[in-house]
């Protein structure tokens, strides 16, 4: 019984990998972009979105925080830019950490 | 405890008197609790300031959050807005407003195929029956290569069936990281909307004599 099950766990499996894709129609071209409907193929510049994220906080948090609303665009570039330096900082030290500072510590610990 | 609306010796028939009114109103009023403020930024982004007078920084607050929760529709599609799917993500969106409910019902209501299990989104394979909502297995047109779908007539005759081409599924959805950052952007409008509804029912002192 159990052989029997050892045999017939792979095949479902493999049988699954293989049928599951083409059931749900891997095979099927894609329609034309409907833009708010489908999403856009980004996957590769993903990163380039903080832009316009950071660009909408500031103007959000600007649009509430500043006490006179003159130069309001100024204020809400120098945000934009500080939070888009400061994600580059983060992901920097970031990578300082994982990289470099783990690195080091794991080789010491042996 | 301030009066919920400008005493009615102010309001006037001309038709920029509410308007001015209420920016009177704001000014005057604006270091206390403005519980209809609060509401208004609630019911649509920048209203509440908009209502107190602050005019401009309304029309920044409603473009800078329909803005971002139209570009997480952008990234994500219409798949970045789902209470059934991502319920945690929606408490968040569903801070921008009435928008954020209504796309959701859109994507409930008119782009899930209803199928045994209940609702869910439509494979690639599959199209929209729009009479019932129920999904329809697509084939390709060996000719152009496009999806083709057989709607079922509704006496069930397979002669009178309606053949829809190009039968795509009524919405791709979104995977990875497009729909995160499409979720990510939905849900950081309506974080930032919650600030400026607060901010609208609290509206502090530091403002006083900006009218804008």
């Amino acid at each position: 019984m159990s052989t029997l099950r050892q045999l017939l766990v792979p095949a479902a499996a493999v049988a699954v990998c293989v049928c599951a894709p083409c059931a749900l129609g891997a095979g099927h071209p894609k329609p034309p972009l409907r833009p708010f409907i489908d999403p856009i193929e980004l996957h590769q510049w993903w990163f380039v979105l903080l832009v316009p994220m950071a660009f909408f906080v500031a103007m959000i948090y600007k649009a509430v925080r500043l006490q006179t609303i003159e130069r309001y665009w100024w204020h809400v570039c120098v945000m934009t830019l500080q939070i888009v330096l400061g994600m580059i900082g983060l992901g920097a030290a970031t990578w300082f950490v994982v990289f470099i500072i783990a690195r080091i510590v794991a080789e010491r610990a042996g | 405890m301030p009066p919920p609306h400008p005493p009615t010796s102010q309001r006037t028939d001309d038709p920029a008197a509410p308007h001015a009114a209420a920016a009177d109103y704001g000014s005057r009023h604006a270091t206390h609790f403005q519980p209809v403020a609060g509401v208004l930024a609630l019911l649509m982004p920048g209203l509440g300031h908009w209502f107190l007078g602050y005019r401009r920084r309304g029309v920044y607050i409603a473009v800078g959050v329909l803005a971002m929760f139209a570009t997480g529709l952008l990234v994500g599609g219409i798949d970045a807005v789902d209470r059934r799917e991502d319920f945690p993500w929606f408490l968040g969106q569903a801070l921008v407003g009435p928008v954020a409910v209504g796309v959701d019902w859109v994507h409930q209501s008119r782009f899930k195929v209803r199928d045994v299990q209940g609702l869910r989104s439509a494979y690639p394979n599959e199209y929209r029956n729009p009479r019932n909502g129920e999904p329809v297995i697509t084939t390709l047109d060996p000719a152009d290569g496009l999806p083709m779908a057989r709607l079922p007539s509704p006496g069930g005759d397979p002669l009178t069936a309606q053949v829809v081409k190009p039968a795509w599924p009524p919405n791709v959805k979104s995977m990875s990281r497009m729909n995160e950052l499409g979720m990510l952007f939905g849900t950081i409008a309506g974080m930032m909307n919650l600030i400026c509804v607060i901010d609208a029912s609290f509206s502090r002192r530091r403002r006083e004599g900006d009218p804008a």
